[in-house]
Parts: structure tokens; sequence; C-alpha cells
């Protein structure tokens, strides 16, 4: 074994730290010749001269506002990372340990600093703290995805998307201008809703032909990001709004729909916005949120619109035009998403003297019972005008209800007015009475009464007779004009009674729904008034 | 008495030993700072100085201050200035401890000399400071890691630092220096219309004594008192001197108005949040 004393010299100016001792005016009073040799200077360049002119800037504020007070307060600090700057301007990253030894009669205050080369360290903090701050990035992005899928999930329709998606321009990437533009039917973009921005309302749709940022970015489906001085040379206009709208730049986002650009999301920011990957990542993402909400609101819209059609087709007619008559008829649908049910109402000529008025209500709602209602309609309409009375239709409906899906049960009021004399015949199928004004006085017309469609009672069915006078107006409805939750109906035909008797001007469908089945109601409302005037 | 970038009310320590005899003495912690509860820092009020004036004046309000001294340090001096106009008649006097309106230089401002305002630091040098501070690591330090892991439900990570001193999270630490360095307030000086005492030390990188001396002409009928101390917190590095210059300041100040009934405190104790 070879114990031997080391030189406490060598152990000093030699350690594999480097030692450096400064008073408290900062003056260096000794240094190793290891700290020397990575600052590359000589020890009369740093003895002698402020400790704090080995900082940098940062360095020396930190110094001057952390360290010594805290040295102050505690007499020493540990691990305190520093930079070192060398003589050829090069930063050593560091991190140091310095402990105030007090003064004693021979020597003041004096301040002994270790220094350890953190190089290697400090390139691994970095590496954690941009891991770190990428994955609160990524967080906070998927907190904003999420908040806007849940935005998007609950716009129904295209415009409320649209509406969605640029509101949320800010919230998402801190935009403060957002417009969000669809491919119309024409080729062209359209602008679809935006937000941030004043003059939004003059911006008009992009042809393809057109040069703009829009359309270069649908050409090759990458993000465009468009500085003011690249508008300024190539898209004049755009650059002009930009100036009026403060925006330092702009980024076009396209997205697709069913492998096809479907349209922009153009973002604008006022300050410098750097875009990171990450950023690149998250409009991409929002981008396909778009298009498939706008997928799913097309197909919802689709859908209504198939429903809407096939309503107005069914309720269809051509309205008559015959002095001795007046009428007015109304449909108003539940509530539901689905504008379309089961009642039904139809006014036709059977001949040039003779009209028919049909109310009905075929079981369950939606879209399966409007086609049955249309079937039993059609079947009515034919029925009525190959001239058979009212009774007889009902009894011809009965096997056409039995062999017709969902018409089972259907209730019907047909009823054939003679125009010249006034003669009304009718005949009522389970459905609620027609109600009749005569002289200020209205009354139900309460005969010609039947079990429901399908039901095949023995005999014939019933019909009665009533001869209308001129003047008299005639109600003919469906159950939502008069039933109302918890209430018997006996209430709701005695205030239909009073409407319609005590009413000083002339009544119209419209406005009877309107007052007795206010917005809101669930059921189907359907309702035609008859003037009679010979 | 209100501390400045770099450090929390524990500054005030040494002072505190040596005015409390005389005085009633109040010093706090801004949000964010030593013990207050850095969940309640609300980064948008403290992008500028103005959200720390106006944590001023509402301690004074909430304590219904009147007459008192405020003692501010670095930038803590600027934050009193602002809080001045608000202040109104509760504030006597103000002390500014090594004070700065502005740290980087501006050329263009003849007011202060021909060659312009020197506050003491370059654009670049204010950029790389405020870099190295986002950067999180300049004094990333182990002795400041609970703070800066927030980890209350751990208290045996605290350990033997339930004593420390100075402790900063590292988030606040670079707004507020954000907030500090790049602030500019010599047009908000000629609004004090207090008796002031400016104090600044002989060797100061941080308040060179050029601006110290901008300060006290720009402040009327400001004194001017430099201290014999190296660096920038005499309050800790020189505190008697610096408690002798306050001291004798205010009973300056004393003698000048007229006698009132016999009151043992100009500022009252208390230690906040």
């Amino acid at each position: 074994m070879n114990v031997f004393e080391e030189s406490i010299d060598e152990l000093y100016e030699m350690a594999p730290c480097g030692y450096v001792s400064y008073v408290s005016d900062r003056t260096v009073v000794k240094v190793n010749q290891t700290l020397l040799g990575w600052l590359g200077r000589a020890a009369h360049e740093v003895v002698g001269r402020p400790f704090t002119d080995l900082l940098n800037t940062g360095g020396r504020v930190y110094f001057e506002t952390h360290l010594d007070p805290l040295l102050a307060l505690e007499g020493h600090v540990r691990e305190i990372a520093l930079e070192l700057v060398g003589v050829d301007g090069s930063r050593l990253p560091v991190l140091v340990n310095i402990v105030a030894a007090p003064a004693t009669p021979t020597r003041p205050l004096v301040y002994r600093a270790t220094v350890l080369d953190a190089t290697d360290r400090r390139a691994y903090e970095r590496e954690l703290l941009a891991a770190r701050r990428q994955a609160e990035r990524r967080g906070e992005r998927l907190a904003v995805l999420q908040q806007l899928a849940g935005g998007l999930c609950a716009a129904l329709d295209s415009h409320a998307i649209a509406n969605v998606v640029a509101d949320a321009a800010k919230a998402t990437v801190g935009a403060d201008v957002g417009i969000l533009w669809l491919v119309g039917p024409d080729d062209a973009l359209h602008p679809a809703s935006s937000t941030g921005w004043s003059e939004a309302a003059t911006l008009k749709p992009i042809a393809r032909t057109d040069v703009s940022a829009h359309l270069e970015a649908m050409t090759d489906g990458n993000i465009r990001v468009v500085h003011r001085a690249e508008a300024d040379r190539s898209y004049p206009e755009m650059a002009g709004r930009m100036r009026r709208a403060q925006l330092h730049s702009a980024w076009f986002v396209p997205f697709r729909r069913g492998g096809q650009i479907a349209g922009i999301v153009a973002y604008g920011f006022r300050d410098q916005t750097d875009l990171a990957d990450d950023d690149f990542a998250l409009l991409g993402a929002l981008g396909d949120h778009t298009a498939a909400a706008l997928e799913r609101a097309a197909y919802f819209e689709t859908q209504r619109d198939i429903a809407s059609t096939l309503q107005h087709g069914l309720l269809a007619h051509t309205p008559l035009d015959d002095p001795r008559l007046t009428y007015s008829a109304a449909y108003v649908g539940g509530h539901r998403e689905m504008a379309v049910g089961g009642d039904w109402y139809d006014v036709f000529p059977i001949d040039p003297d003779c009209v028919a008025i049909v109310v009905g209500d075929v079981v369950g709602g939606g879209l399966p019972a409007a086609v049955v209602m249309g079937q039993l309609r059609s079947a009515t309409r034919a029925l009525a005008q190959a001239g058979f009375g009212p009774g007889d239709v009902l009894a011809h409906l009965d096997t056409f209800a039995v062999h017709t899906p969902g018409a089972f049960c259907a209730t019907v009021l047909v009823a054939v007015l003679d125009l010249p004399t006034g003669r009304l015949r009718y005949a009522c199928a389970g459905h609620l009475p027609a109600l009749l004004r005569h002289r200020g006085v209205a009354v139900y017309l309460g005969g010609g009464r039947n079990p429901l469609l399908g039901l095949h009672p023995a005999g014939p069915r019933a019909q009665t007779e009533h001869t209308l006078t001129s003047g008299d107006v005639l109600v003919l409805y469906t159950d939502g004009l008069v039933e109302r939750r918890g209430e018997p109906i006996d209430l709701g035909l005695d205030r239909l009674a009073e409407t319609v008797g005590g009413a000083v001007e002339p009544i119209t469908a419209g406005s009877l729904i309107e007052s007795l089945a206010p917005h809101g109601a669930e059921d189907d409302t359907c309702a035609v008034v008859l003037a009679y005037r010979p | 008495m209100a501390h400045g970038f770099g450090c929390d009310q524990s500054m005030w320590r040494h002072m505190t030993t040596l005015l409390s005899a005389d005085y009633q003495l109040i010093t706090f912690d801004y949000a964010g700072f030593g013990a207050s509860d850095v969940s309640d820092y609300d980064a948008s009020r403290y992008e500028n100085l103005r959200g720390y004036a106006d944590d001023v004046i509402g301690l004074a309000e909430e304590l219904d201050l009147r007459d008192f001294v405020f003692v501010g340090h670095s930038v803590s001096a600027m934050i009193g200035v602002l809080a001045v106009p608000q202040l109104g008649e509760r504030l006597s006097a103000l002390v500014l401890l090594c004070p700065s309106p502005r740290y980087i230089d501006d050329p263009g401002d003849e007011t202060a000399t021909p060659e312009g305002y020197r506050g003491g630091f370059t654009r670049a040098d204010i950029d790389e400071l405020l870099e190295s501070l986002d950067g999180n690591y300049l004094g990333w330090s182990a002795a400041m890691a609970p703070v800066v892991m927030g980890r209350p439900d751990r208290p045996e990570l605290d350990g033997e630092l339930t004593e420390l001193f100075c402790r900063v999270d590292p988030t606040v630490a670079a707004r507020f220096a954000r907030a500090t360095f790049l602030s500019d307030n010599r047009a908000d000086l000629a609004g004090v219309d207090v008796a002031t005492l400016i104090l600044q030390c002989r060797a100061d990188v941080i308040a060179p004594s050029a601006v110290g001396d901008y300060v006290h002409a720009a402040i009327a009928g400001s004194r001017l008192v430099t201290l014999d101390a190296t660096g920038h917190c005499p309050n800790l590095s020189a505190p008697e001197a610096t408690a002798k210059a306050v001291d004798d300041f205010v009973h300056g100040l004393r003698r000048a108005t007229a006698p009132v009934e016999p009151r043992p405190e100009s500022r009252r104790t208390g230690d906040e949040r």
C-alpha cells in the first residue's frame, strides 16, 4: 500500500471541480487552475476582478437579486445553475455551491464557491423540460379538441357547425379571426361563418378561376401560411383586408370529406405566431373533426329534407277555386326533429258542384306513419272521386286498411258537400267530430260514427246528412288541436267550440292551430276551416 | 416594506430587527412569492407592474393604513411610485431603495444626459436574461425543487427546506422578471407628490448610480442618499446604514409636520398571506 501525503496545493489547483473565492464587493481573491482552464483565462485576468464578470448578463442579475440575498440570509447555497462566460465568449453551464466563511481577525468575510461542469446535465435538463412542455401542450391540445368535438356534437346543421368552428378559432389556436369556407355546389368557395371580424359580411365567394391563397391550400391539401408581406405581393385584395383587420398572418387549413377537399378554415393572427409541428397536427385534427361533423350534418339534413319533401308531397293538393266556398288548411308537425307524421287533410273536387273534405290520423308518428298516411290519403281520394259516398268510402278503406301495414286503426272523417244545395254527407271512422258554426253557434256534428278503420264491422258504414246554409263554417281537425296532456278531451272540445263560436273575424286553420295548439305541442295537428257561401 | 425581484419578505429580516423597536412594520409577499399561495397567482393580472401596484393599494385599503411610509426595494420602488396617485392621503412618504424606472438604455432620451438614458442594460442583455429565465434553468436548484414540484401531498420531500428563504416559483419569477425588466416608468416619476427618499448603492449593476440620480432629478423635493455598499440589496448587505438612513428621513418628516397627538407607529405590523 502506498499511503502518501497529497499536496494541498495540488488538491486545490487540480481539483476535478473549479474553486473560486470572492469577498463582499465581489472581488475574486483566489481561483484554481481547473476553473481557469475552463474559462481559458490566466489568473491575473480573474483575481482582483469582480466574480460577476465571469457570469453572463442573466447570471449577473440573478447573482445580485437572488444569490447574494440568499447567501446573506442563509450563509450557503447549493446546486445553483449558472452560466460562465469563457474568454472566447463561449458559455459553460455549471452548478455552483457557495458557502460564506465568516470574517476572522486575519481576513474579511469570504465566499467560497465550488463549480461543477454541468454541460451534460444541462442538456439532459433541457430535454426533460422540452419533453414536459410538449406533454403539457399535448394535454392542452387534447382538451381543446375535446371541447370542440363537444361543440360540434351539439351542432345539428351545417350552419351551426360553421359557427362552432369559427367561434372556436380563438380557443383552439389563439387566432383573432376565424372564417369557415365551404365548397358549394357550384364548386366555388363560399364563406359559411366567421368570428372576430366586422367586415366578414363583405366577403365574396371565390371561384376556382380566381387567384387566392385559399385555392392554393385546396389544390395541394396542405396548410398554407401567408404573412402580410407575401399578401401585399401576391394577393392585394386580401392584403387590404388583412391590413384593416390588423392581421399579421393568415393560415389556411383545408379539410377533406369523402376524399375531396370540402372547405377551408382560415385563421387570422394579429401577433407574430410560429407554427410548431404540434400546431400542424392540431389544425389537421380540427379540420378532420369539422369534415366529419359536416358529413353528419349533411346526412341529417338530407334525411330531414327527404322527410320534409315527402310530407309536402303527401299533403300537396291543388287549391280549389270556387266562389261558393272559401277554405284554409294547415298542418303543423310535432316538435320532434322529423316534421312528418300520420295526420293529414285533403280538399278536392269530385265534380264541378261537389267537394270532398277529409281529415285523418294514422297510428304512430314519424316517417312510417307518414308513408301509410300517403297511401290512405290517395286511396280515400280515389274512392271518393270514383263516386262512392262517405260511408262506402269507409267500407272500402276497411279492406285497404286490413291489407296495408300500419293503416290498421287509423281514424278518418270523410265529408262530401254538394255546393248548389249545401247538402253535406259525412261518415266518421273513430275520428273526432267535425264542428259546425251556424249563425254564431258552434255545435259538433255527432252523426255517422263508425269504428276505426280495419275493424270491418258487420253491416254498412253509418253515414249522416246535414244541410249547410250560407255563412256556415265547418271545421275538421285532428286530435292535436284539442288534446292536452293531463286534461280530459272534453275540455279541449269545449275550448274549440268556444273559439270558433265566439270568433268575430273570419277564422283560418293557421290561426286556430296557433291559438289552440301553441308551439311545443308534441302531437301533429291538422285543421281545415271551410266557409260556405253559395 | 415591499420586496423586489428575487426574493420575498425575508429580505427585510435585518431591517426589521433594527427598526421594530421604534416603528410598526408591515412586510408581505407578493402573489406567487414566498409563502403566498401560488395557485392564487393570476398571470394576466401581473403582466406589467400595474397589477402589483393595485395589490399594494388593496393592501393599504384593507388594513386601512393612514400616514404610512412605503419602502420599496428594487422594482417595488416603481410599484410604489405607480400606487402614489391612488394611495392619496394615506401615504405620507416614499422610500425608494435601489430604484430604476427603466432598465434598458434609451439613447434617444436626452432629458437624462446628452448621450441618452442609461438604464444599465441593452435590449439584448434583457432578452438573454428573460430567455434564460424562461428556459427555467437559471437558478434551478435542488433547494427550490419542492416549490417547483408543487407536491404538498408529499411533505417528506420538503425535509430540511422548511426554513427556506426566498422561495420563488420559476414561472412566477419569469413573469415578474418580464414585467420588471421591460418596464418603463420614467413618466410616472413626475406624478410623485409626497416626500421621497432615494437610497442607492455605490456599486449596483442593477440600478446604477446614474439611474438613482435620474430618479432624484425627476421627483421634485426628493432626497438622495448614497450608501457605501456594493450590490443591489443593501437591506441585507448593509442593513445598519440603510435602517439609519430611513430612520433619519422619517424623523425629518416628523419635525417638518405640525405636532399631532403622539402615535407610536407610522407603520403597522403584520405578515401578510
